[in-house]
């Protein structure tokens, strides 16, 4: 569960990034969070996981307030970055477990994950390179198994798919179904309507930092009949 | 022409950060700019006194121009041998290389563009070595003002020859050489023919000091500036230069200029015909694509500890990187090497007067109690401070610093996993120095212990100032890994109080009784700054991480 409440984020007092943005987010939902390309949404998502300190309003994972109790609250969920070039000259395998021991994970855990994740996205032959040596897309299900090791009860995710090929895009989208199956949380960012459209029980609409929509995609559609998800993402974002 | 103006500009903005328009310049690093030019005025200032004494004893013999020769001699050498890490960084493994290799520009626009932006890096270096010798050269000289105009233009073309013939000798390599495509070996390589040269020079000056000093008197008395003849200009503009200078020759002038743009002129198109060569396809990293075996598999995953998997992290991160290697690491031998080597040459070479010095040494003396507490707080301060592990630890992180806020692992013990790499490779450089002593100087174990606990309080010291100062002032935005340690201001910040506290104590030697009071009293005194030290940086870690935003 994710509430996020009334916060805003100014940068360098000039660029009005986030401006009193709420939403709560119930167990067992995935929210997909969209917007044109400089909305807000980075920005969002780097205060839900304690890299930006918002100016004002707080924000509660599972109950626990970021800002108050930052270890509790960063037990929580896993974050998938929207650049993925990290830790570049270490090995896909000491990388995750690197996380692994970070989050405490136990030996048998981890090896179990290890196994099956990196089965699904087909890197098992890589993990013993350096992740140097890996492409875009390589190098963001390393990142996202980063996340899956630990399993948070939260995923909070900036553009997981992008630069995934289908079978691992389609790995990571039935992952997270499961996920919230288990009455657990995915928040994610997208800027593939299509995605979002099947997988989210509800979107999250930003522009210009300002939230513009916050609901199932079936009640827009009901609201703007006989228009097609862009015409309506256009309309919606036109208007702020 | 006007695209070489374009892409210039755009490259100096980029390496100078001016391009970003938000950050604005805080008034601290104002001050510490400030400090820093305060910190290097001894060192300005007795290059300036050098060179005015070097020029009363010259003037009567007419060799003054030896002075001018030798600065620009200097300044060549080490524009040249800068020019070794310089021009690959810069033309073959910066990241804009592979954008421009995309974008519709001939080779010679891309080079001539990156040389420019090379021959400003120099700069900086070039100024700081010639003014305190310019200013002295002019108070006694008095020349006239076109010396000014001359020397002016004559500085700002002075590191275009060695950083052609620098950049001539590695694209040749680049081209042809395989190998050096793979960034990280050449990183490697360069480094350690580096560290090897510098043992070299190390042993070379040792042993050739007393012998050329008799031949330069001889040439000295020769004079009417023969002596310039004695040097080998690599640098065939050079001559020319210092001679238009010290008699004001117009034509020399003028061939200066002439043999300068025909340099840049052949540099240019050596670069049209081999720089595509070597660019294309480096970045190259070894990627075996093998499967783990099970035991291997097993080991990889084996659990560690969060504290004790983030240090070697740092560890893996530092020893991987061939920048971080040679920067951060190979330091710890460096001293210890040279310090043998020297040492040992001298014995080896039958120096009768050293090593019966070194035996006459009576290590139980009292009287050394001091000198010894002191050394082993200097080893101490001076290995810690070498590595600039502490003080880049923050700024190495980069753009991914934003990690260390996400992870629930608390500020603190991040800061002491990174703290424990620092403290590591400080104790193993403090370890190897006072082996390599033991072996050399034959130490009693009482000295040994004591040098061993004093250099500790040193190295904690050292350390946790290091991280408080890259705490206070991570260099977070570079382009590469070399930017985040070599470019860094962070190390002189710690080095200025490592020096002044190495030799100071040394100074107040003669005001304090010689007794294991005065020690034990150092050591307690010591550990309370040490204790303060490390309460701070619990508190600054977790203050300024969270006020850090990325
Ligand atoms: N470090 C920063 N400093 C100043 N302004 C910033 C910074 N990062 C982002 N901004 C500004 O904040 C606003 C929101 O940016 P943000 O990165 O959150 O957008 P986004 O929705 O993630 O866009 P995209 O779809 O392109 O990823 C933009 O106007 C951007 O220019
Ligand atoms: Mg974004």
């Amino acid at each position: 569960m994710i509430e996020i409440k009334n916060i805003s984020k100014t940068y360098s007092g000039q660029v009005k990034a986030v401006n009193q943005l709420s939403l709560t987010v119930e167990a067992g939902e995935i929210i997909g969070f969209i917007g044109p390309n400089g909305a807000g949404k980075t920005t969002t998502l780097k205060m839900m996981t304690g890299i930006l300190n918002p100016d004002e309003g707080e924000i509660l994972l599972n109950g626990i307030n970021i800002q108050s109790s930052p270890l509790k609250a960063k037990q929580q969920f896993g974050f998938v970055p929207d650049t993925p070039d990290m830790f570049l000259r270490l090995k896909g395998i000491e990388y995750l477990n690197f996380m692994a021991d970070i989050y405490d994970v136990d030996e048998n855990t981890r090896r179990e994950r290890i196994t099956k994740y990196a089965e699904a996205f087909q890197m098992t032959s890589a993990l013993n390179d350096k992740i140097l040596s890996y492409s875009h897309g390589m190098r963001q299900k390393i990142v996202v198994m980063g996340v899956l090791i630990h399993s948070p009860s939260i995923w909070i995710l900036d553009e997981p798919l992008t630069g995934l090929d289908p079978q691992s895009a389609f790995a990571l989208k039935e992952m997270m179904r499961e996920h919230v199956a288990l009455g657990k949380t995915v928040f994610f960012s997208t800027h593939v309507l299509e995605v979002a459209e099947k997988l989210c029980s509800k979107v999250a609409i930003i522009n210009k930092g300002a939230l513009l929509y916050f609901g199932s995609l079936e009640q827009l559609k009901l609201d703007h009949p006989n228009a097609s998800l862009e015409d309506i993402f256009l309309k919606v974002t036109q208007n702020a | 022409m006007r695209k070489f103006k374009a892409l210039f500009i755009v490259m100096l903005k980029n390496t100078f950060n001016l391009l970003d328009g938000r950050t604005k310049r805080s008034k601290l690093n104002k001050f510490m700019g400030l400090f820093l030019l305060v910190a290097f005025m001894p060192t300005l200032f007795s290059l300036y006194m050098l060179a005015k004494e070097g020029l009363f004893m010259l003037l009567p013999i007419q060799q003054e121009g030896l002075v001018l020769s030798l600065l620009f001699i200097a300044l060549s050498s080490v524009t040249f041998f800068m020019s070794i890490f310089l021009v690959p960084a810069v033309y073959y493994f910066s990241k804009d290389s592979e954008t421009l290799l995309a974008l519709p520009l001939k080779a010679e626009e891309i080079v001539l563009s990156k040389f420019c932006l090379s021959v400003v890096y120099e700069y900086l270096t070039t100024f700081m070595l010639a003014i305190p010798v310019l200013v002295a050269y002019v108070q006694v000289m008095n020349p006239d003002v076109f010396f000014y105009v001359k020397v002016i233009l004559i500085l700002l073309l002075s590191p275009v020859v060695p950083l052609a013939f620098g950049a001539i000798i590695i694209m040749v390599i680049m081209a042809f050489v395989p190998f050096f495509k793979n960034r990280d070996l050449f990183n490697y390589a360069s480094g350690f023919l580096a560290l090897a040269f510098a043992i070299g020079i190390n042993m070379v000056a040792g042993g050739t000091a007393t012998l050329s000093q008799e031949k330069l008197l001889q040439m000295l008395t020769e004079g009417n500036n023969s002596l310039l003849a004695i040097f080998k200009f690599m640098f065939p503009n050079l001559p020319f230069a210092i001679q238009s200078l010290v008699d004001g020759s117009w034509i020399s002038f003028i061939l200066f200029l002439v043999i300068t743009a025909l340099v840049i002129f052949i540099f240019l198109y050596i670069s049209k015909i081999i720089y595509f060569i070597g660019i294309i396809g480096v970045n190259e990293t070894a990627a075996g694509r093998k499967q783990l075996n099970l035991k291997a598999y097993q080991k990889e995953t084996s659990t560690k500890g969060a504290f004790m998997s983030y240090f070697l992290k740092e560890m893996r991160l530092m020893i991987r990187t061939p920048i971080y290697l040679l920067n951060n690491i190979a330091t710890a031998f460096l001293l210890p090497i040279i310090f043998l080597v020297s040492i040992g040459s001298s014995i080896g070479s039958g120096e009768e007067e050293l090593s019966t010095f070194i035996n006459s040494i009576d290590w139980t003396n009292p009287d050394l109690l001091l000198v010894v507490s002191f050394a082993g707080l200097a080893l101490g301060l001076m290995m810690s401070t070498m590595n600039l592990i502490t003080p880049t630890a923050l700024s190495r992180e980069g753009s991914n610093i934003f990690f260390m806020k996400y992870i629930p692992m608390s500020y603190v013990k991040q800061i002491q996993a990174k703290i424990a790499s620092g403290l590591a490779v400080s104790l193993f450089g403090i370890l190897f120095s006072l082996i390599a002593a033991i072996i050399l100087l034959k130490m009693h174990p009482i000295v040994i212990a004591l040098i061993l606990v004093m250099s500790i309080q040193g190295m904690i010291f050292m350390n946790y100032l290091g991280m408080i100062v890259d705490l206070i002032r991570p260099k977070l935005v570079w382009e590469q890994e070399a930017a985040a340690v070599k470019q860094n201001l962070n190390a002189a910040f710690t080095m200025i109080p490592a020096f002044a506290l190495s030799f100071l104590p040394f100074m107040l030697m003669k005001y304090l009784p010689n007794n294991w009071f005065t020690v034990i009293t150092i050591f307690i005194i010591l550990s309370g700054i040490n204790w303060m030290l490390i309460r701070l940086t619990t508190r600054m870690s977790i203050t300024k991480l969270h006020a850090l935003e990325v």
